[in-house]
Formats: structure tokens, sequence, C-alpha cells
């Protein structure tokens, strides 16, 4: 994924929404900082409320633009009644739970009904992509201590795409898991760049839309 | 530096006289209360906390102490897991820029086990409090400041109970209605910039107020004079207006990060535009005043300033937002003490019964609504067969099943209404 020098300008881009939801501490943020900056670190301060990035990814030796914004949440309860803010333009859902602890995964249970409940009322399609973290903990030659309750919550829950297990901290699948989204992007998603547009395109007076600022989910 | 060093003489001396009023309504100054040995003693003066309530809560640390003693967290207060969890990741760059002065040569695993007991003493300390992230950083500073754990915690108690209240309810309502002020404030200052601030729900200021800063600013020194002015004023307003004043400080850059980021994305679409709008709202504060930023004391205390004249001339009581403040809240309801917390709980419980009757009447709503579609589909259903009956019999009897099918439609008919 990493940016080579690249010497055409794309002709097509795509801006694709990930919200990443799961338990407090699990490392969803650590995640994110391993894909944006390829670090970890250890002392990683709590998210409060939410955090963005995004991040630019050529593909098809540049002639396809990738934007990836990405909401971080919190993992604490309370916040939960804002984290609809977050995904509800998302495309895909990372679930993040950490692979010894159990609870962890409970909590990535309720976020994925939470999901199913919004994907209902809304009529929309987000992709679900599981993810156990903190695979480096686990031992050599042996398994998560849980396994049989993960396999068979995916085999009942046909809405998870795809399953990882990862470890921002030893940099084990995160580049996959990042280019398993990429790959399956929809190619109708990709829209393309048009030059005369895409200067001055900022007006700061942003013409006002739907999205009503003072209403809160809570 | 001169200048330093006559405040500094000037605020020991007050400090010795034990001149309360003088303190209190001590000018404020870029240096606010210039070092932590003064803070540590000022602190909880401003704070209210008198030789009275000094001995209460020396009384109720050690009883809690006991307590803490004898049982494990999880029995001792249903947060501690989350506290464990925040603990453990608390000692970065706040710490690493302070000053620091009596924990020197001690270990941060020390610390950590201190801040942990330290958040639990006083959630304890204050029943139907609860826990939320950010909280411990504000117990971080109150753990740095002061030389012994029992002075920290007659600090944040008091702290909790007057700056912080709103924040500790079971849920999260009380912080979001105050948070709305922002905007309101930034619309009577600069209408303009008032225009792309109100796209985004201002969730983006949550961190900053929730952590009275700490979160957001990573220095120490800065938080330090930032909760200078905070106590000198003696005003859980002011942190909604150092908010305020933040963003008009910093509007210039602001407006340039979205520009960049809107100009080099390629082609807008508007629900793109929001998230940008909320992500660079939530960062701008740590990007501009950074660890690495020259000078960032100055800026702060021109950010103060800054605060000061926002109050004066757009007072919280003339916003349309204010009305939808919990009478009990901080910014309402100046007095800290465990009476008042009690009735914010109370205050926010029922707000809670009523949303859940909001919820059950929508539901009851959309219930209805849906049997009346039933309903219309069945009507219609016996319409269009009516039709196609009377038709038939209308026609002249050929197969002689015309009684059956009078039968049948009667049957029918009767079943329908019935089940209707």
């Amino acid at each position: 994924m990493s940016q080579q020098s690249l010497p055409n300008k794309p002709l097509r881009s795509v801006e694709y929404k990930i919200v990443l939801l799961g338990e407090s501490s699990v490392g969803k943020s650590s995640i994110l900082e391993r894909l944006q900056n390829n670090t970890f670190n250890e002392d990683k301060s709590s998210t409060i409320g939410a955090a963005f990035i995004s991040k630019k990814i050529p593909i098809n030796e540049n002639k396809d633009l990738i934007n990836l914004q990405i909401w971080d949440t919190a993992g604490q309860e309370r916040f939960h009644n804002l984290t609809p803010l977050y995904y509800r333009n998302a495309n895909c859902a990372i679930i993040v739970f950490d692979l010894i602890n159990l609870d962890s995964f409970k909590k990535a249970e309720y976020w994925i009904d939470q999901l199913n409940n919004y994907i209902e009322e809304q009529l929309i399609g987000i992709e679900i992509i599981l993810v156990g973290n903190k695979c480096d903990l686990i031992n050599e030659g042996e398994e998560c201590s849980y396994i049989n309750i993960i396999n068979e919550f995916i085999s009942n829950h046909k809405e998870i795409k795809r399953y990882l297990q990862t470890s921002a901290k030893e940099n084990i699948n995160i580049s996959k898991l990042f280019q398993d989204i990429i790959d399956n992007i929809d190619d109708e998603m990709f829209h393309p760049i048009e030059e005369e547009n895409s200067k001055n395109l900022i007006d700061l007076k942003f013409k006002k839309n739907s999205y009503n600022s003072t209403s809160c989910q809570c | 530096m001169t200048i330093g060093i006559d405040v500094r003489n000037e605020l020991l001396m007050i400090l010795d006289a034990n001149d309360i009023v003088r303190l209190k309504n001590y000018p404020y100054n870029d240096q606010g209360l210039v070092n932590d040995e003064i803070r540590e003693r000022a602190w909880p003066i401003l704070l209210g906390i008198n030789r009275f309530l000094d001995s209460y809560l020396n009384e109720l640390y050690k009883q809690n102490v006991i307590d803490w003693m004898q049982l494990d967290p999880y029995t001792f207060h249903k947060d501690a897991d989350q506290v464990q969890k925040d603990v453990d990741r608390s000692f970065n760059t706040l710490y690493n820029t302070s000053s620091c002065y009596h924990d020197k040569g001690k270990s941060v695993e020390d610390l950590k086990k201190r801040l942990f007991k330290l958040i639990m003493l006083v959630l304890k300390a204050i029943p139907q409090s609860n826990y939320y992230q950010g909280y411990h950083d504000v117990a971080l500073m109150a753990l740095l400041h002061f030389s012994d754990d029992c002075s920290s915690f007659k600090f944040l108690y008091m702290l909790t109970l007057k700056y912080l209240r709103d924040h500790m309810m079971s849920g999260i309502h009380p912080t979001i209605v105050q948070l709305n002020l922002i905007p309101d404030i930034i619309k009577q200052i600069d209408f303009q910039f008032y225009l792309t601030v109100q796209r985004v729900n201002p969730i983006y200021a949550l961190s900053s107020i929730i952590s009275l800063f700490t979160h957001e600013i990573e220095n120490y020194q800065d938080v330090s004079i930032i909760w200078d002015s905070i106590f000198l004023n003696d005003d859980p307003q002011l942190p909604i207006y150092l908010y305020a004043a933040l963003l008009i400080y910093y509007k210039e850059d602001i407006i340039m990060d979205l520009t960049e980021i809107c100009d080099s994305s390629g082609e807008i679409n508007f629900d793109f535009d929001v998230d940008i709008v909320h992500s660079v709202l939530s960062k701008f504060i740590k990007k501009n005043l950074s660890i690495n930023s020259i000078d960032s004391k100055h800026e702060v205390y021109k950010i103060i300033q800054l605060s000061f004249n926002l109050r004066k001339s757009v007072p919280m009581s003339s916003l349309k937002s204010f009305k939808h403040i919990y009478k009990n809240s901080f910014l309402k309801c100046t007095s800290g003490s465990l009476t008042v917390f009690q009735s914010l709980a109370d205050e926010y419980h029922r707000y809670e019964m009523k949303q859940l009757r909001k919820k059950k009447h929508g539901a009851l709503i959309k219930r209805n609504k849906n049997n009346m579609i039933s309903l219309l589909k069945i009507s219609a259903g016996v319409g269009i067969l009516g039709i196609i009956l009377h038709v038939t019999f209308k026609q002249p009897t050929r197969f002689g099943i015309e009684s059956n099918f009078a039968k049948a439609y009667i049957n029918l008919y009767q079943s329908i209404r019935e089940y209707i």
C-alpha cells in the first residue's frame, strides 16, 4: 500500500468511509496508527468522542485513487449514543475485539446487532468486517481460548463479510485488512475526476444540506 | 522574568497571610499562578476548600482508604474496569511535560497505582457518580500537582462537584446540551465563521470540555495556566468560553485546513464535507497548541483574555441553547455540594424517563401505523373481491354454482369483519 512515485494523475477516485467500532482498549486506534504511520505506541491515549483519519491510496498504476476516510470511535459505553453520527455514511464497519478478552467479543456482538438494526431501518448497505486484535498475545501453536464462540457466531451471522485475526503491535494482517477492503470496493463507486472542477471547489459558506447540526442521537 | 518573581512573591505573601479575598481578586496575568508550588496552595482555596471542609474531607479520605484496602476494586466501584484501562494509558505527553517536582524519581508504575486509587476514591465519595473517559486526564493533573495523595483527593473531589458534575451522570445528555452553547457564542461574534461550524454537531468540543482541556492541550504548563484562569475567576462557565475563544483565535488556521483538505480531495460531495469539518475542528487545538509550539504560553494568555471578552459580550443567559441546560448544571448553579449533585442526578433521571416514554410512544405510533396499513390493504382486498363477485353474479348462471359463490362470499366477508 506504500505510495510510490507515480507519474500520471489519477483519472477516477472514490471516497470510501470506514468506521471502527468495539469495546474500549481493544486496539482500534492502534490499528489506525499502524495503517497511517506504521508505528505502534504502547501508551496510546484513549479516544474520547471520535477521531478521524484519511488516507489516499492510488491503485491500478495510479489510474484510480481511493480516499479512505476512517472514523475511530470511543469504546466507553456512555459515548455509544454518539456513534450513529459516525456510521451514518459508512461504507464499511470494522468491529474490533480483543482475542484474549471474551467480554470485548460480547461487545462486538452488540455492535453487529446495532448495525443490523441501522441497516434494516435505513435500507443501506454497510460491509461488516470482524477483527480479533492482539493475536500476538496468543501463544504460538495455540488458538484463542474462545475460538468456538467466535466460529459459531460467525456462522450464524452471514452479514459478516470477513473475519481476520490481527496484531497492531506486531503488524500482523493490518495491511491485509485494508488491502481486502480496497480490493472489494465496487467499481461502480468510482467517479471520474474532472480537472477543471477540482480547483476552487471549497465554498466556506457551504451550502446547507439536510444534515441538521442540532439534532443529536442521544 | 523580574515580573514573574514579583508576582510570585506577592502571591506567596497573600497565601502566607491567608488573605483569601485578595487571592480571589488577584488580577489575571500572563504567568497565571506562576508555579506549581503556589498552585498547590492556591487551587484548593480557590475551589472553596476552607478549614471546615478540609477536615471533613480528611475524614472522608481516611474512611474511603480503609474501604479501599478491604474491598477489591470491582466491588468498590462499578467503573473500576474502565478506569483501569484508561489509567494504564494515561502517562504520555501531559506527564512527560510536567515539572512534577515532588514526583521526580518515582516510577510510572507507582504513579499508575496512585492514579487508579485516586479516581476510585473520588468516585466512591460521590454517590451516583459515573466515570467517563477523559476524567483520568483531569485526575492525572490532580495527582501531579499535589505532594500527597490526600490533597489530590480533596482537590479532585471539589473539582468534580463544582466543575465536572454534568459529565458524571449516567448518560451524556447534560454534557451535549452544554456543547451546543459553543456555536451559539460564535454566532454572536462571527456569523460567517458560524456558518462553517454550525454544519456539524459540536461533538468536536467534547473531549476538551469534559477533560478540562487536559486531553487536547499537550503541554502541562499550558493546561496549568488555563486552570489558573478558571479557578481565579471561580467560574465554571469559563471552559465553554475558552473553547469558543480557541475557535476564534485559530479561525484562520481552521479555514486554511478546510480549504487545503477539500481542495486536494477532488470532487466535493457535501456529506464528505461534514466529516471533514468535524475532523478539522476536533484536531485544531492539538495541532496549534502542541508541545512543539513556540511561545504557546503567550498564545494561551491571549486566548484566556479573549475568553474573558467573550464572556462579557455574550452572556450565556442570553443564548437560546442556555434554556436547555439543566437547572442543577454547574453552568447554572455554582454550588459544589453533594446535594446539588444529587439534584442533578434526579433531574437527569427525569429526562431519561421522559425519553423512555417518548420512545414507547413512538413505537406505539409505529405499530398503529402498521395496523392502519394492513387494515387499508384488507379493505382494498375486500373491495376488489366484492367487485369481482359482483360482476360474476351479474353473469347469467352457466355452471349453477352461484349459490355456492354467494355463500363463500358472505362467509369470507364475515370472517374479514371478525378479523378487523
